[in-house]
């Protein structure tokens, strides 16, 4: 079977087309991310405490918030009624967000939830190991510990690959790499700032990895202009860079159709804990895939001309 | 190339049994139902079984992970001799520079700080530490780095004594503990466990007379003062809100009338309710918050919180310390009736000398057991203590010279009892009361046999996982697995037949590869690296993909099947390497930054590109080659 015939779309020219949907897409997710004020960050960068519980019955979600808005820790009554208080993937199961405060309570995440266990009574089981799904408590020294980190990590990626790619090919074909690496994380932090979505620890790992994901798509493609200059003297570059493009196609697609189906079933599927970490992959399958052919190939062909 | 394929086959057959032989513990320990493993776990051989299988990550299995930090403000303060107010106020300058800054060094910010208040740092360190200030400051850091080792070391033989399978303590950095406890759900009694300095202390009570004097030196403090004012108001209209609800306020008893002449009558009317007389509360604001129980003070639980923020104000900390005492609470609040029947919850509060006579290092051997009759806690819970020849000695000494005083027992911090002594007890033992229940009073045996913390740990980060949330994503993750793997494999027979064929045993072997090695590296597999697991089912079907259609275009360019597989395998050899190395640099990024489930993924996903790389190079190609001997094929099915 083959999907993808011989083809010959002329892909350097539609790059207009390309500058202009890339364009619109960053600058909508900036106008956002300058909306919102930076990118929505979890309680592993910003610090903070997040449980989930598990409920019996379906809990109505208001009458939980107002539940929250009195709970008595230790003398000191709290109200936690404007934490973000959301569905966890379930109609039985919610999840609770409570920014970090000055002097916290010890075990406040523990004591609110007794407070929920009876103020919920009919609804909860027995045992706490089925009633409480997780509980996550980060300090803010971690917190700002671990955006650094995480900064670092993909600063250090990126320079590294540059350094790989400017050995392995040329110069110009690292910056076409970069550039398309840094547009793919723009346009899902956009994407996620649009949605709403929080940045945690597992989608810096989906970021990096849609890095590695994208580069790939995007080597293969070098790989074949690199071995398509030096068999086809006659063509100019441009028509070099469109023959390599089609060339390599018909694996771009597929690959890219195998790794989307299982990204998307992890979606689907994966469970609440993984499936912010499932779409940012799949933003990144579709993004990186598209960011090879109409990024880097007319940033490579760009600089080529200016270097000639 | 027609070379001969055997030493191939002979690789190819080596890698597979070694892979089917480290994944077999992991399958064996799959289908051993509960009653063999219990079976297994008697006969001692379940703990060699699970060493050899698969880990599964605290998000998998459920359970709790810690990260502990010592406390250096605390630890730098108890080292220090002839502390005085400037040097306290030193260290909580240093304390309030790293909260609003939490990024810097405490040496440094401590540095800075002493040359700021011309603190004369001999002065409060011994000749040990260095003659000069740097000297000193060197040795400090010696002293805490030294720390975080006994640290380490002490709850290391907590957890041990506690019981739980596997548990993980690392250090992390110079600073850090890392504490992971597979399966454990009582995360109030871990940390309890981990987090107790197991500080114990035996300190005299203060007399009525001093306590009572102390309470009107801090009434008068309040009542000067706006802004603790104002905090006693909000707590006494809340009991007025209360009063109009119908609870009565007319048993009112002053504290100066428990501390009076006439201390007896107090004793007897310990049913007494909330103390909120407007006049009361006029004269003496902060007394009118504590309630008169027998010879003692106690603070209904409402008040605490406003109790312990009024006596941690600064000003009254500097009184206490003036007259060398400390509030020290209970643990928990105690139900009292009234005679009206209504239940109140009360802690009790003390004032103690604040230098403890008597330190838990004497100590050597601590058991949980029920106090038998006799004793004064018939059938509760306690913790009989015995102390070494030296702590015998001065046990002794204290407990003849003030019979007839109340004595503390204080463990990091709270006050467990505080018994009166009545006679002199020379032999060493002792018994402390005052626990909730036999889990705490048997953890507590645990902290004091384990030896005391050089410094207070602090918990900067805490996650727990309940199990049914970790079991559920075992089950979602698998499915989501297997699904993907079945749609992968259904469309690469459609699309590329017997060679898809070929790529699909490929891909079912690469699995297993990277199953069996997580097995032998005794890595840890987690919820990120079962997201790695499928992500490599996805990306090791690409170097198959690139060989594929590179060995269709040498076809369609009329090569025999021969010359198409060497070519389409020779021209994707390069395009596999480089596409993939940068996928590798991305995950070994992954792995140094990482900790916990990101490292998990990024073992998963380095250990997936490797292994695809090596079977698609290697693996297919030696089953393409065998086909093509063996036939001599003029049509390749691709």
């Amino acid at each position: 079977m083959r999907i993808i015939k011989d083809t010959n779309i002329q892909f350097m020219s539609q790059y207009k087309l390309g500058a202009f949907l890339s364009g619109t897409v960053i600058i909508l997710g900036i106008v956002s991310l300058i909306l919102a004020g930076g990118p929505l960050l979890s309680i592993d960068f910003k610090g903070g405490t997040l449980f989930a519980v598990h409920f019996e019955k379906p809990v109505d979600i208001n009458e939980f918030r107002s539940t929250m808005s009195n709970v008595n820790i230790e003398g000191e009554s709290f109200d936690f009624s404007k934490a973000e208080i959301k569905l966890f993937g379930s109609p039985k199961d919610i999840s609770v967000r409570i920014p970090h405060m000055d002097e916290e309570p010890e075990n406040f995440a523990q004591k609110i939830i007794a407070h929920l266990r009876t103020s919920f009574s009919g609804k909860v089981s027995e045992s706490d190991s089925d009633f409480i799904l997780s509980i996550e408590k980060v300090g803010p020294k971690i917190g700002a510990e671990l955006s650094n980190k995480a900064v670092l990590a993909i600063v250090s990626a990126l320079a590294l690959i540059l350094f790989y790619i400017s050995i392995r090919f040329e110069f110009n074909f690292a910056l076409g790499a970069i550039a398309a690496l840094a547009h793919d994380v723009f346009v899902t932090l956009g994407i996620f700032s649009i949605m709403g979505y929080e940045i945690s620890l597992p989608i810096i790992a989906a970021f990096l990895t849609i890095v590695g994901y994208s580069l790939n798509d995007t080597i293969v493609i070098f790989d074949r202009i690199r071995e398509n200059v030096k068999s086809m003297k006659r063509l100019t570059y441009l028509e070099v860079i469109d023959k390599s493009i089609n060339d390599s196609l018909s694996r771009t697609i597929v690959t890219s159709v195998t790794t989307f189906i299982v990204v998307f079933i992890l979606w689907l599927f994966g469970g609440e804990v993984i499936n912010l970490f499932a779409f940012a992959m799949m933003v990144g399958v579709i993004v990186g895939t598209y960011s090879s052919i109409f990024v880097a190939c007319p940033l490579v062909l760009r600089l080529h001309s200016k270097s000639q | 190339m027609s070379k001969n394929l055997t030493p191939r086959y002979i690789i190819i057959g080596v890698v597979l049994a070694w892979a089917l032989l480290t994944l077999w513990p992991s399958v064996k320990y799959q289908m051993l139902s509960p009653d063999d493993k219990e079976e297994m776990r008697e006969l001692g051989t379940l703990e060699d079984l699970e060493n050899d299988i698969i880990k599964q990550g605290l998000d998998l299995k459920g359970g709790i992970y810690i990260v502990l930090e010592v406390d250096l403000p605390t630890l730098i303060s108890t080292l220090a001799i002839n502390k005085d107010t400037k040097f306290e106020r030193t260290i909580s300058e240093v304390r309030n520079s790293l909260k609003e800054n939490t990024q810097q060094d405490f040496f440094t910010v401590f540095a800075n700080s002493v040359s700021d208040n011309n603190l004369r740092l001999p002065r409060y360190y011994d000749v040990d530490y260095g003659a000069k200030p740097d000297d000193i400051l060197l040795s400090l850091k010696d002293q805490a780095d030294d720390a975080i080792n006994r640290v380490l070391e002490i709850l290391q033989n907590r957890v041990d004594q506690f019981g739980v399978s596997e548990p993980t303590i690392q250090k992390q950095g110079n600073r850090r503990i890392i504490v992971e406890l597979a399966g454990i759900q009582d995360s109030d009694r871990a940390r309890a466990l981990l987090q107790s300095t197991a500080q114990l202390e035996f300190c005299l009570v203060k007399s009525p007379e001093v306590t009572n004097d102390i309470l009107s030196q801090i009434d008068n403090l309040v009542k000067g003062n706006e802004q603790l004012e104002s905090l006693v108001t909000s707590i006494n209209e809340d009991y007025e809100d209360e009063n109009d609800l119908g609870i009565s306020d007319d048993k009112t008893v002053s504290i100066s009338e428990l501390f009076g002449e006439d201390a007896e009558t107090a004793k007897d009317s310990s049913d007494s309710s909330v103390v909120v007389d407007q006049n009361i509360f006029q004269e003496r604001p902060f007394s009118s918050l504590l309630r008169a129980l027998g010879n003692n003070i106690a603070v209904p639980e409402k008040n605490l919180y406003i109790v312990k923020k009024i006596i941690n104000k600064q000003e009254i900390q500097d009184k206490l310390s003036l007259g060398n005492g400390q509030f020290l609470f209970a643990p928990d609040a105690e139900n009292f009736s009234t005679n009206e029947g209504i239940d109140e919850k009360l802690v009790y509060m003390y004032y103690l000398e604040k230098d403890a006579d008597l330190t838990g290092g004497v100590i050597e051997e601590a058991n949980a057991t029920i106090g038998g009759q006799g004793s004064s806690a018939v059938g509760q819970s306690i913790v009989l203590l015995d102390m070494n020849s030296e702590g015998a000695r001065t046990w002794s000494r204290i407990t003849g010279a003030n019979i007839g005083r109340q004595i503390a027992i204080v463990l990091d911090k709270k006050v467990h009892m505080a018994p009166s002594i009545r006679t002199k007890i020379s032999d060493g033992g002792t018994m402390i009361e005052g626990f909730a229940g036999m889990d705490e009073a048997k953890d507590i045996a645990i902290v004091l046999r384990a030896g005391a913390l050089p410094a207070p740990v602090n918990i900067i980060e805490e996650r727990i996982v309940g199990p049914s949330l970790g079991a559920d994503s075992v089950k979602r993750g698998t499915n989501s697995v297997l699904l993907g793997l079945g749609l992968i494999i259904i469309f690469m027979f459609v699309y590329y037949k017997l060679s898809g064929s070929i790529a699909n045993f490929a891909l079912i072997w690469n699995i297993l590869l990277v199953l069996s090695v997580l097995a032998s590296l005794g890595a840890t597999l987690t919820l990120p690296g079962i997201a790695a697991l499928i992500l490599t089912v996805g990306m090791s079907i690409d170097a198959n993909v690139i060989i594929f259609e590179r060995i269709r275009e040498e076809l369609r360019k009329g090569k025999s099947v021969r010359a198409a597989i060497d070519g389409g395998y020779n021209r994707a050899l390069t395009t596999i390497v480089d596409a993939n190395v940068t996928t590798l640099i991305a995950a070994l990024v992954l792995y140094q930054f990482g900790t916990g489930p990101i490292r998990g993924f990024a073992t998963v996903l380095f250990w997936g590109i490797v292994i695809s790389m090596f079977t698609a190079i290697f693996v297919t190609r030696t089953i393409f080659n065998s086909f093509i001997d063996r036939k001599n094929l003029k049509k390749l099915s691709i």
